[in-house]
């Protein structure tokens, strides 16, 4: 018999799931890690990292949140504490602007003018943030992914 | 009375003719202090350039120094690498001769032109003349099946595989194979590729991919050897870290590639820089790009010229299989290489020794991905064809891109974002070279203090204000007491000296700060534009990183496996 390809699950769950969803994650470690990190990144997830300036200078609550998110999601394997310390992509607000930061931390997207020191670490990035050939950088405790338009990962280790 | 004013008038005579003398004493002291301050500051410039010329000495005499030390270690290298090939040619020799004979016995096969008691007698003398080597036996079994001598050719081939395997087999495989014997020549690859672990391939495996890339197996050897090297991809890709430590070989083997940057190139950046080392080193590796895909592409778009037949093909394979990698030559061969990276890097060890460490040409025992990079990056090394290299290209491309992705990224990530400009004891920054302004205004500003400082330093000392006061003071009182005129005249006239000289320092200090505003804004034009120079270089140099993905991409290995002497075609993924 054929199986139907056009009405498989029609039926669309409405219940609300409130209990948080413990996943049993195995912490990925070395290069494991590292070969988790070099997998090319979905289209969405960097179409939403390199438009960080899109809300303006001051970007609402819901929207970083939603962004940060955004970041669990694509790294489901992930355990928080090994997830981007923040993302820093160049700044089209125009002059005086540079750069601008996603700090997973501080929950906060912020703009920053040239000369300006980034916190958090994330100063490093700046460099490759410049570039024109990255789309964004995630910046990790020891290396750095700088990730072009179309989602391929160059690994910069410090 | 008379007598009183008489002696007055003559004693103001002398005292004016005395203070004259004096005057023009002291105007003559103060022509020669300055005289001698000329001569100071005179002195004090030939003494900056001195010490100018001392320090370039010192710097040349260093540099004396290295070059003598390299070029000592040139011609010590050379002399090293005469004494190994003589070893080399002392010990192993006599294996040459074994070596020729086993080619001339298949072609003399060929064109029936010598008999067969005089080949199997020349097998036999070789047997004697080398003991212990594997080829030895080879010839006496290859000699004895052209006599139809079966026992013998067989305890031969027995000898001959109890001596070396791997080589033995390899060896009947091609020659069975020259001799279109294809079942014998597939039953001798199957003992030898059963014999292969990916992870430990001896050096002669190269051979055999030279053959499979070269179209000499038949269809049914190549339809195994392509679906081996599947396999063998596979099962390395599948060890944990296996290729991330691919993608870091790689990434040394291409950096190895790094040319140095012409020295005459931006001179005042060089100079007045302190980034500079930054600066160039970042160069060196946007400039890499481009090397590294003239290599590639001349690798993928050489002209493959096919042998003229099967059997000369096979001679071949043959002649570099016997030649090149008897295990016991190993320890010579890999001091031979050594002595010959430090050659190629004119005398310098350090980086000599850390080629050779990280190139891994001359080891006994290599793994398959190891072995092709050494036939793409090493191809003379290696003994890797034309073929060869391209279809190790082919198969490595993922971990080559990978690999300079992040060669290029840490390179992206090493150029410094502003640059340091450096003269005298001013410094200022400049990212683009398009703040002339600034900085010119900067420097204005840091000169204009500077010679402040100077003119506040030349002033009138307290002494001196002492004098004209005390002079000042002398004159009034002198009405009563004349003699105090005097006084007052030597106190004004040191001050008035003084103050002269003061006048004139300032007018010099003035001039210096002038010349030197001058010179360092010219000095500050030329650093400038050699950064707006620099910035576009790199920029050029930086985007033909995307070329290597651009060819790479489209390359696949059945795009490189020849298949010169059948018309079917073998597809490996």
């Amino acid at each position: 018999m054929r199986r139907p390809i056009i009405g498989i699950n029609a039926r669309v769950d409405t219940t609300l799931e409130v209990t948080p969803k413990k996943q049993a994650l195995v912490r990925l470690e070395g290069v494991e890690l590292e070969k988790r990190l070099r997998k090319k990144r979905s289209k969405t997830f960097v179409e939403a990292m390199s438009k960080l300036d899109v809300s303006g200078v001051v970007a609402q609550k819901e929207k970083v949140q939603e962004l940060i998110d955004q970041i669990v999601n694509e790294f489901p394997e992930l355990i928080y504490d090994q997830l981007p310390i923040g993302i820093v992509s160049k700044c089209y607000l125009g002059e005086p602007y540079e750069v601008h930061t996603l700090s997973r931390s501080l929950q906060i997207i912020e703009h920053f003018k040239k000369g300006e020191r980034l916190p958090n670490g994330l100063e490093r990035a700046r460099r490759l943030a410049l570039h024109p050939s990255y789309a964004y950088i995630e910046v990790y405790s020891n290396m750095m992914c700088a990730v072009s338009q179309s989602g391929d990962v160059s690994i910069v280790k410090e | 009375m008379a007598t009183q004013q008489a002696i007055s008038t003559a004693n103001l005579r002398m005292i004016t003719r005395t203070l004259d003398a004096l005057n023009d004493n002291l105007i003559l002291v103060n022509q020669n202090v300055n005289i001698v301050s000329q001569q100071v500051a005179t002195v004090e410039q030939q003494l900056v350039i001195t010490q100018n010329d001392l320090e370039q000495l010192a710097k040349e005499f260093r540099e004396f120094i290295r070059q003598d030390a390299l070029m000592k270690n040139v011609q010590l290298a050379e002399t090293r690498l005469v004494k190994i090939r003589q070893e080399l040619e002392q010990k192993f020799g006599h294996y040459e001769e074994v070596r020729r004979r086993a080619i001339g016995i298949l072609q003399a096969v060929d064109s029936s032109l010598v008999r067969k008691e005089t080949i199997e007698m020349a097998s036999e003398e070789q047997l004697l003349a080398a003991p212990r080597y594997w080829l030895a036996p080879c010839l006496i079994a290859l000699s004895a099946w052209l006599n139809d001598n079966r026992e013998l050719a067989e305890k031969a081939v027995i000898e001959a595989l109890q001596r070396d395997d791997e080589k033995t087999s390899l060896f009947f495989a091609l020659v069975t194979r020259r001799g279109g014997r294809y079942q014998a020549s597939h039953a001798w690859l199957e003992r030898y590729l059963g014999q292969q672990d990916p992870n430990e391939l001896k050096r002669e495996i190269v051979v055999l991919i030279d053959g499979f890339a070269n179209g000499i197996f038949g269809l049914e050897a190549r339809t195994k050897c392509g679906m081996l090297i599947k396999s063998w991809l596979d099962e390395l890709s599948q060890k944990t870290g296996f290729i991330e430590a691919q993608q870091e070989q790689w990434k040394n083997a291409l950096k190895a590639r790094t040319e140095n940057l012409d020295s005459s190139k931006f001179p005042h950046l060089q100079q007045y820089s302190p980034t500079w080392s930054q600066l160039n080193q970042a160069l060196e590796g946007a400039k890499l790009h481009d090397i590294i895909f003239q290599y590639f592409n001349f690798i993928l778009t050489q002209e493959i010229v096919p042998s003229k037949n099967l059997a000369y093909a096979v001679d071949q394979l043959l002649d570099i299989l016997v030649r090149e990698f008897d295990a016991e030559e190993l320890p010579l061969r890999r001091e031979e290489r050594l002595n010959e990276l430090i050659i190629q890097q004119d005398g310098d060890k350090d980086a000599a020794q850390t080629l050779f460490a990280n190139e891994r040409v001359v080891e006994e025992k290599l793994d398959f991905a190891q072995l092709l990079t050494n036939c793409v990056m090493y191809p003379k090394e290696s003994n890797a064809s034309t073929a060869t290299q391209k279809l190790a290209l082919a198969l490595s491309k993922e971990w080559v891109i990978q690999a300079h992705d992040d060669l290029t990224a840490e390179n992206r990530n090493a150029v410094p974002l502003d640059v340091d400009i450096t003269l005298g004891d001013w410094t200022g920054k400049s990212r683009d070279g398009n703040n002339e302004e600034e900085l010119n205004s900067s420097l204005e500003q840091h000169i204009q203090a500077k010679k402040e400082e100077e003119l506040k330093r030349n002033r009138l000392r307290i002494q001196h204000w002492g004098a004209l006061a005390a002079g000042i003071a002398f004159f009034v009182s002198g009405i009563g007491a004349p003699f105090l005129f005097i006084l007052s005249a030597i106190c004004l006239i040191y001050f008035f000296v003084h103050l002269r000289s003061i006048k004139m320092n300032a007018h010099i200090i003035e001039q210096k700060y002038t010349e030197m505003l001058a010179n360092h804004k010219q000095v500050l034009v030329a650093v400038l534009s050699d950064l707006v120079d620099y910035r576009c270089e790199y920029a050029t140099a930086d985007a033909k990183a995307v070329k290597i993905r651009e060819l790479l991409e489209p390359v696949t290995p059945e795009h490189y496996v020849y298949s010169s002497f059948d018309t079917a075609r073998v597809v490996i993924s």
